[in-house]
């Protein structure tokens, strides 16, 4: 029962960081139509700037990461203001390619600015735990699970109720008519790589004690690729059932599955449920008309 | 103007390298032209048909393993192991696809994902077949001994010998390929990748055409993978890993999808550019990266598709 508690409380916290990342696909896939690849690499951007911060410069760790947030949610919205904007309308295929190339220049930029070895970020939660009767609860694990209940309640009173939000929602859904209810549409779709941005740039510093920061990190992003297909792309609660859903099946399956299993199984449940409902757990079927 | 008759000509040059060129040219060439035929395969569903494939690798790599396996372990000649890579490697792809061309667009492509990584898995796991993480070292070279009784060839390096039969066995894949691209069943390809809607009206069965499509280019893949098994002298579970995926992607891109040839240009611009790259710096990645942004805005239709539009400006001056 104990293990199962664990396993639970890990695969949960596991699962935030692959919701976070599917988010941030999500929030940009439903504004631009754009599927963002460089988004786990964001991510890992995220890890390193704060990184950077609290090793190179001593900062305090909330000083930096608040700052590592920062910076790559301008980061983000310069990216759409100089090159993702230029490329809304072309085949998506395109755009994709666009993306993995943006990844690859984040990945070597990362290695020449902070090289190629693997960090540890030293937080205060850092080889710190409680015991919960049998059950050891570690602090990275729970700062992970607070910090993503925390950003998403954030998330959802910004998007329903200030202006703003409204607004990126109006965008979002239909482009044109926005544009002719006033609102500034192009301002809004940078204001929503900011956002996406962060919330990679979050996940990074929240991931970093849990896993090690190395240029590589952002290949999680595959993962919540597959969260993110999982719960209906464009959907946000979606993206983060997804995610959770990936999290816990991926640590059961370590645990309880002959080794091997754990590295396809986020893949076998992606095939099972597309199988089952071709447009994933929460998406609406969206009929191009002819 | 009598049109010139380029796909003879470049086959006539590339049987020609090894007697001018040296070990090393021949090396890459023979790399050049296996990834050739894996990226136009690739491109007959994604520059043909529409459907973005981001799994491509996972036929390669059965492709790979079989003539691996059959040759290695069961001591199969040649023959027979070469078209057996194509023949399983449809098999997994008639498997596969079946449920694949139920969704569309980036559904689609997350599910020829998820199989392409099932299939490494198994491959990483499978100590006893597969040889597991270690991969399976030493696939012999077929037994090509009775070009040693041919006049020309006769003093070439066994792997010489390879690399003429790998371009005489991709030539004909590809002479294949074209064929089927430009028949009937090519163009409704077209249409599909067109409007799938409108080809459904007009009572094409999308599926099925669709279906058959990414049999043959998994089949394709799986005739590539079989030759590069032999060409690499072993046969490695990351023939199937997503990075060779997205690697014949980007080859796919930056060669254009537009042109049947475009996908052979860009893997000899790819693993040249490569090649003279890495020996300077160790940001290989960086430089890929950046040039896939330049493409995409300078020539969105590739190199196949900028070689064209300079093709019809010199030309057309003389014809008027």
């Amino acid at each position: 029962m104990d293990t199962i508690l664990q396993l639970l409380l890990n695969g949960l916290a596991v699962g935030c960081i692959y919701g976070l990342v599917a988010l941030g696909f999500v929030l940009i896939y439903k504004a631009t139509e754009l599927v963002n690849f460089a988004q786990g690499d964001l991510l890992m951007l995220g890890a390193f700037t704060c990184y950077m911060f609290v090793v190179w410069y001593g900062l305090g760790y909330w000083a930096a990461f608040a700052l590592a947030i920062a910076i790559v949610a301008l980061f983000g919205a310069a990216l759409d203001a100089t090159v993702l904007r230029r490329v809304i309308g072309q085949p998506q295929f395109a755009v994709v390619m666009l993306t993995i190339g943006l990844g690859a220049i984040f990945r070597s930029f990362a290695s020449i600015t902070w090289g190629s070895e693997i960090y540890t970020l030293p937080t205060p939660f850092s080889a710190r735990a409680t015991r919960l009767g049998g059950v050891t609860v570690s602090h990275e694990y729970v700062s992970i699970i607070v910090g993503t209940v925390v950003l998403c309640a954030a998330l959802y009173a910004f998007f329903t109720y200030t202006r703003v939000g409204v607004a990126m929602q109006a965008a979002s859904q239909n482009q044109l008519a926005a544009y002719y209810m006033g609102i500034p549409v192009k301002r809004m779709f940078s204001l929503i790589w900011a956002i996406s941005a962060g919330v990679a740039a979050i996940a990074g510093v929240l991931l970093a004690p849990v896993s090690l920061i190395d240029i590589n990190l952002g290949f999680i992003g595959l993962k919540a690729f597959a969260a993110a297909v999982l719960g209906g792309f464009g959907s946000i609660p979606g993206a983060l059932v997804g995610g959770l859903t990936i999290g816990l099946i991926e640590l059961f399956a370590g645990a309880y599955l002959p080794h091997g299993v754990k590295d396809v199984a986020a893949y076998v449940v992606l095939l099972v449920v597309l199988a089952v409902r071709p447009q994933g757990i929460f998406g609406a079927v969206g009929r191009k008309k002819v | 103007m009598r049109r010139v008759p380029w796909a003879p000509l470049v086959v006539v040059a590339a049987l020609l390298v090894p007697a001018v060129g040296s070990r090393f040219y021949t090396f890459l060439a023979n790399d050049v032209i296996i990834w050739a035929l894996f990226a136009t395969s690739l491109n007959l569903l994604v520059g043909y048909t529409g459907l973005v494939s981001f799994g491509h690798a996972a036929y390669f790599g059965i492709g790979a393993y079989t003539t691996g396996i059959l040759m290695k372990k069961l001591g199969v000649p040649f023959l027979l192991a070469f078209p057996a890579a194509g023949v399983l490697a449809g098999a997994f792809a008639l498997l596969f696809g079946l449920f694949c061309v139920r969704l569309t667009r980036i559904y689609f492509a997350m599910l020829t994902l998820a199989f392409a990584q099932i299939v490494w898995a198994i491959c990483f796991k499978w100590n006893e077949v597969t040889g597991g993480e270690q991969g399976m070292p030493e696939v012999p070279y077929p037994d090509l001994a009775w070009m040693g009784a041919l006049p020309l060839v006769r003093d070439l390096r066994t792997s010489d010998h390879f690399y003429l039969v790998t371009v005489v066995l991709v030539a004909l894949c590809l002479w294949i390929l074209h064929r089927v691209v430009r028949s009937p069943f090519g163009r409704m390809l077209t249409t599909i990748r067109e409007n799938a809607e409108r080809a459904e009206f007009i009572g094409v069965h999308v599926r099925r055409y669709e279906l058959a499509a990414f049999v043959l280019a998994g089949a394709f893949a799986g005739l590539a993978g079989g030759l590069f098994g032999i060409f690499n002298r072993g046969v490695f579970p990351d023939f199937a890993y997503w990075t060779k995926s997205s690697e014949v992607l980007i080859m796919t891109l930056l060669g254009g999808m537009g042109t049947f040839y475009g996908p052979s240009v860009g893997a000899l611009a790819l693993i040249l550019l490569n090649q003279q790259i890495v020996s300077y710096t160790e940001y290989w990645p960086f430089v890929l990266g950046t040039i896939l942004v330049v493409l995409l805005f300078g020539f969105p239709g590739g190199l196949g598709g900028a070689l064209e539009l300079l093709g019809r400006r010199l030309w057309r001056p003389r014809r008027a």
